[in-house]
């Protein structure tokens, strides 16, 4: 009936991280709620240099989503480690349900030396970026990992840092490699 | 690829990264001549990685959100323009949104033009979603009020989700903004008050009133668009989450009300609220709460005071400024309770203005000044485009009543309160004609039985004010009798003539009895509670007995409690409380005894059953929504099975209880009650055992606090926050100050003890399912679970005085176990029961360690004492409650009808020390260093109200 508020989300959060997959149900409304909203924003026509402060605002989210006080996670770090993954699950799961066209397809495929930067519109695809994840896990694990932590979870560099119990400077120069590869792995056909 | 490769890749993918972008290539290839596979390998990567750019800098989400945002333009391109969907003819495309595109579209069965809204595919994807969203429209397409936009059909055709509504053809307010004469103003705010009002009755709450979505139409009318849809797009906020209003845009957000914007959970009043916002802004040209900033626009809400309209501008009448100050008061209690007190005062002033010739625009009729207006200047058929783009959606946040459509429809009736005494009036019972109604009330020190008219103001004591309590009275089905429980010498259910002569005991020992359909017998329950609010010690059983004879029976040896009868005697419902969770929920059994049919249970309480008077319903209260309302079951009432969803009633106030119908089902009594408890200390005097000066507050306001303890070192008091429908730990100052909420989540947390030095509570707790005990650190608010699986009532922790041991209670058996161990290491001590089937809760452990004080006793309990050296337990009063000890280890202090007062365990002295001049005093302490005495301060408001059909 009514979506579950942040208490609750936190413990579907845990139950999930348990190995419970239906929590993952209960989680993905509020997800979706933050979705919409975003795109509301993007449908009245916000510049697009504010949204791209993406970390900014993923953290807004989970700061609204999660109830921080009753987090009974070992620490942070492996809460933002679980609510990654759950982002990437609903996310993967939402473009997958999404009804396609087939103009999209081709938008999302890129030809290497197309452009000199990747704008707005040359986003990756969810889908095929999260192909391309799991085989970059098959060979570097890390990278993946930081991947899933940036990208999907929204975290800054520092923050994924305290989450891997790296250094940002490694990070980053694992970020970099990781963005090559996948790049790479995009472009092929 | 070879994960080793991989590896020197990696390396040396790393090791160009760091060279100038102009010597990489050149670094690479010196770097591994003899291996071309690598060399390339690292070379398309440099190549990706110069390419990447902003590649995988917006995060996931964003990207989802955009890609969501351009499928919704790409739907309207591909519109629907010109095809069939079931009988409409779509015509063409009026406006699109995020929540769909509506269209101008003929239906062809009855040849009239409707809107009809589409629902975006990411609607039709979420199931949930989308079920909420149609059972919503049918809500209020049920409704039928001229001010509401009407909705015709809610409907689906291959796989396609839409609505079909009145096509409204007119103007927002927000575009007539400044051209409207106050009349005009006034008189379209009357009406959407109006229209709120009756969606109030069906408890449909807008959330999103703005000018932009009232429409104003040629002919005058003012139609109320977009119900609900706040509530459809946005999630539920947490409560007080800081950042609620993140995706709302700056427009709405001027008209919030200052509960919506704090992000608490909202009700009817706050359109109130919000229309009140509107009429200031129209009538004075600009909003009351504006801010350059969202955060300062969510503070002016919270706490500036708005220019007076009559200051912004002199023309506008004084009354005006009376009434928005009573439509933007931000106490929500203190404003207009209801929309049609609202539209009341609305209309005064009209008339008011219509007879006086001071103001300007005095004249023509009001409604004929819009039209003129609206007609003279508009062009129509443009116009509705205007129209449509805000008619994008209708929704209600009360789902399942409408829908079905069966039993009568409490969101209409008439709302009347009937008694409102200070104190406690409740268990009204409603003569079977309906016309009077007993009740039990304290006014006179004790309960007593009292009869009232209803609409009438003065009530009849029916019993003798006594010193023993009358409660539960039940009108016998012909209404002749009324029996009820009495505390009076034996305690039990009595009979009495409906007028109060006769009186005579039915069965002893027994509570909330309820008649057969015949009246010749009585079904009551041992145990009594007013309140699901704790649980009982023995099982509450069932008996009948025989009102002629006193023959009695038993029925039921389970938890049962507040039995009530059905209209034809098939089945007897009761409610009783699992052992381990302290969850209430709802059963049926037959007055002939057989299978318990269990009809509730899910994690909410249900309590209080009661039939409607055909036996089509069982209504109960629950706290399933977050407040305790009344809910319904269709039942049947032979088998007392139901198959359905439960459907909310309605949801007057926060706890609401005590129902009782008349014998047509047309009138309902309840009981709304309010109860506050804060604690209160006064200095102590340890020597001569006095309080010095006036008590003063350490906590005050709407919260129930109970069972404060101050920690050894008397710097902070932890206690147990009851919220209905979770109990929380909260710490505060010595002073008040420093208010922390320790857990804040469903869970019901309680009894709360300081470790000795003060750094660890020890709880109760059923966050594993049962109620265990816990320790929840004060500074981290860590939880570690102590006890696992315990069986059925484990509560009560109490800390040894050196910290290493827990005392609690489990199944009635005093328990100690070793702090320091894990649940699999523990060897687990238990205290020898008292003699005689007493049983001993222990409240308080001695400083000195050798001592434990608590309430001992079988059915009456009195102060008693534990001593660890000899094992024996000791009578130390004839009476009391919740003992503590002193700081000298011989003193305790204890309260009785809201006295405390000290003993002496040597010298057997026992002094009062303290009496509450106000409300009821619970559980007294004194501080370690023995100059503060504290105690909480309990008030409970409880009136009857009445809800009537006719």
């Amino acid at each position: 009936m009514d979506e579950p508020g942040a208490h609750e989300l936190t413990q579907l959060l845990e139950a999930w991280s348990d190995g419970e997959e239906e929590a993952l149900e209960r989680l993905a409304p509020l997800v979706h709620a933050e979705l919409y909203r975003l795109a509301k924003r993007y449908m009245n026509r916000e510049r697009p240099d504010h949204l791209l402060q993406t970390s900014a605002l993923i953290n807004e989210a989970y700061i609204r989503l999660i109830d921080w006080k009753n987090v009974r996670w070992q620490n942070r770090a492996h809460f933002f480690g679980v609510a990654a993954q759950m982002m990437r699950r609903i996310l993967v799961d939402f473009a997958r349900r999404r009804p396609r066209v087939d103009h999209d397809r081709e938008a999302v495929k890129m030809s290497l030396d197309e452009a000199m930067t990747i704008s707005a519109e040359r986003d990756p695809d969810l889908l095929f970026l999260d192909e391309a994840l799991e085989g970059l896990a098959k060979i570097d694990e890390r990278k993946s990992r930081i991947v899933e932590l940036r990208f999907f979870g929204g975290l800054s560099v520092d923050e994924t840092a305290e989450v891997m119990r790296l250094s940002s400077i490694t990070i980053t120069r694992e970020w970099n490699k990781a963005k090559a590869w996948l790049y790479r792995e995009l472009s092929k056909n | 690829m070879d994960p080793e490769l991989w590896k020197q890749v990696d390396a040396l993918l790393e090791q160009a990264l760091e060279q100038p972008p102009e010597a990489r290539a050149a670094f690479v290839a010196a770097a591994c001549p003899e291996n071309p596979v690598l060399r390339e390998e690292v070379l398309s990567l440099l190549h990706a990685q110069s390419r990447a750019g902003e590649f995988m800098e917006r995060s996931a989400i964003n990207i989802a959100a955009q890609v969501l945002a351009q499928d919704s333009n790409l739907t309207s391109i591909s519109s629907l323009v010109g095809q069939e969907i079931e009988s409409y003819q779509i015509e063409k495309l009026l406006g699109a949104g995020g929540m769909g595109e509506v269209y101008l579209a003929r239906d062809l069965k009855l040849d009239r033009m409707v809107a009809l809204k589409v629902l975006p595919w990411h609607f039709v994807a979420d199931g949930d979603r989308l079920g909420r969203f149609q059972r919503e429209a049918r809500a209020l397409s049920s409704m039928n009020h001229p001010n509401l936009v009407t909705i015709y059909e809610v409907g689906e055709s291959d796989g396609l989700h839409f609505i079909a509504m009145e096509l409204v053809e007119g103007r927002t307010l927000s575009s007539l903004r400044e051209r409207l004469s106050l009349k005009d103003l006034l008189a379209i705010v009357a009406q959407v008050a109006e229209a709120l009002g009756a969606a109030h009755q069906s408890r449909i709450i807008h959330r999103d009133i703005k000018p932009d979505n009232v429409m104003v139409r040629p002919d005058g009318y003012a139609k109320v668009l977009d119900f609900g849809l706040v509530k459809l797009t946005e999630f539920e906020p947490a409560p007080g989450a800081a950042n609620t209003q993140l995706g709302v845009a700056m427009g709405t957000l001027a008209y919030m009300s200052p509960e919506q914007a704090s992000g608490e959970p909202v009700d009817h009043r706050t359109d109130i609220w919000s229309l009140g916002v509107v009429l200031y802004e129209l009538a004075t040209g600009r909003k009351p709460f504006n801010g350059e900033t969202r955060q300062a626009t969510i503070n002016a809400i919270l706490s500036a005071q708005p220019t007076p309209a009559t200051t912004v501008n002199s023309n506008l009448p004084p009354d005006l400024d009376r009434i928005l100050s009573k439509a933007l008061d931000k106490d929500r209690d203190l404003r207009y309770q209801t929309a049609s007190d609202f539209r009341t005062d609305l209309r005064r002033l009209l008339r008011q203005l219509d007879s006086s010739p001071t103001v300007s625009d005095a004249g023509s009729s009001t409604l004929g000044v819009v039209q003129q207006f609206l007609q003279r200047r508009w062009h129509w058929p443009i116009a509705i485009t205007a129209v449509v783009i805000a008619s994008v959606s209708v929704a209600a946040w009360w789902f399942f009543l409408r829908a079905k459509g069966a039993g009568p429809d409490w969101g209409r009736a008439a709302h009347l309160q009937l008694t409102n005494q200070h104190g406690t009036e409740f268990f009204p019972t409603l003569t079977p004609d309906g016309r009077s109604f007993v009740y039990s009330s304290k006014e006179n020190g004790n309960y007593d039985l009292f009869e009232q008219k209803v609409g009438g103001k003065n009530a009849k004591p029916l019993t003798p004010n006594t010193p023993s309590d009358e409660l539960e009275p039940a009108f016998s089905p012909n209404g002749e009798w009324i029996a009820f429980r009495s505390t009076r010498e034996p305690a039990g259910v009595y009979v009495m003539e409906s007028g109060g002569e006769n009186v005579r005991l039915i069965i002893a020992g027994c509570h909330h009895p309820s008649w057969s359909p015949d009246g010749k017998e009585i079904v009551c329950s041992t145990a009594g509670r007013d309140a699901p609010t704790t649980r009982n010690t023995f099982p509450s059983t069932l008996w009948i007995a025989n009102v002629e004879t006193g023959n009695k029976r038993l029925l039921c040896e389970n938890d049962a409690m507040q039995p009530t009868w059905s209209p034809h005697g098939d089945r007897i419902a009761f409610w009783f409380m699992h052992p381990s969770s302290g969850r209430s929920d709802i059963a049926t059994i037959s007055p002939n005894g057989g299978p318990i049919e269990v009809i509730t249970e899910d994690d909410s309480t249900e309590w209080n059953p009661v039939w409607s008077p055909d036996g089509k319903f069982l209504y109960f209260a629950s706290d399933r929504s977050g407040n305790m309302s009344f809910w319904r079951l269709a039942i049947d009432e032979q088998t007392g099975k139901t198959n359905r969803e439960p459907e909310a009633v309605f949801t007057p106030s926060t706890f609401n209880r005590h129902l009782s119908f008349s014998r047509d089902g047309r009138r309902m009594i309840y009981v709304q009650t309010e109860q506050q408890a804060n604690i209160q200390a006064i200095k102590f005097d340890q020597k001569t055992e006095k309080t010095v000066g006036q008590p003063f507050w350490i906590t005050r306001g709407d919260r129930r606090i109970v069972r404060p303890e101050l920690s050894r070192d008397g710097t902070r008091f932890v206690m147990r926050l009851e919220r209905r429908t979770q109990d929380d730990i909260v710490v505060v100052n010595r002073d008040g100050s420093n208010w922390r909420d320790l857990t804040n989540d469903k869970f019901f947390d309680r009894y709360p003890r300081w470790s000795p030095d003060g750094k660890t509570i020890a709880l109760t707790s059923d966050r594993s399912g049962r109620y265990e005990i816990w320790l929840l650190d004060a500074d981290s608010a860590k939880f570690r679970q102590l006890t696992f699986n315990t069986q059925g009532d484990t509560t009560f922790p109490l800390w040894s005085p050196d910290g290493s041991q827990i005392l609690y209670r489990s199944d009635l058996v005093n328990t100690l176990l070793d702090v320091n161990k894990s649940w699999q290491e523990q060897s687990l001590r238990k205290l020898p029961p008292p003699p005689n089937e007493q049983r001993f809760f222990a409240w308080d452990w001695s400083p000195d360690g050798k001592r434990l004080i608590g309430n001992l006793g079988a059915a009456i309990s009195f102060v008693g004492s534990y001593s660890f050296e000899t094992n024996q337990y000791e009578k130390l009063t004839e009476f009391g409650q919740s003992p503590m000890w002193l700081a000298d280890s011989t003193r305790f202090i204890f309260y009785f009808n809201d006295t405390a007062y000290i003993g002496d365990i040597k010298t057997k002295r026992l002094r009062e020390v303290f009496k509450s001049e106000e409300n009821e005093l619970r559980g007294a302490s004194i501080s370690s260093d023995g100059e503060l005495l504290y105690f909480t301060i309990y008030s409970s408001e409880s009136d009857v109200w009445l809800l009537d059909l006719e």
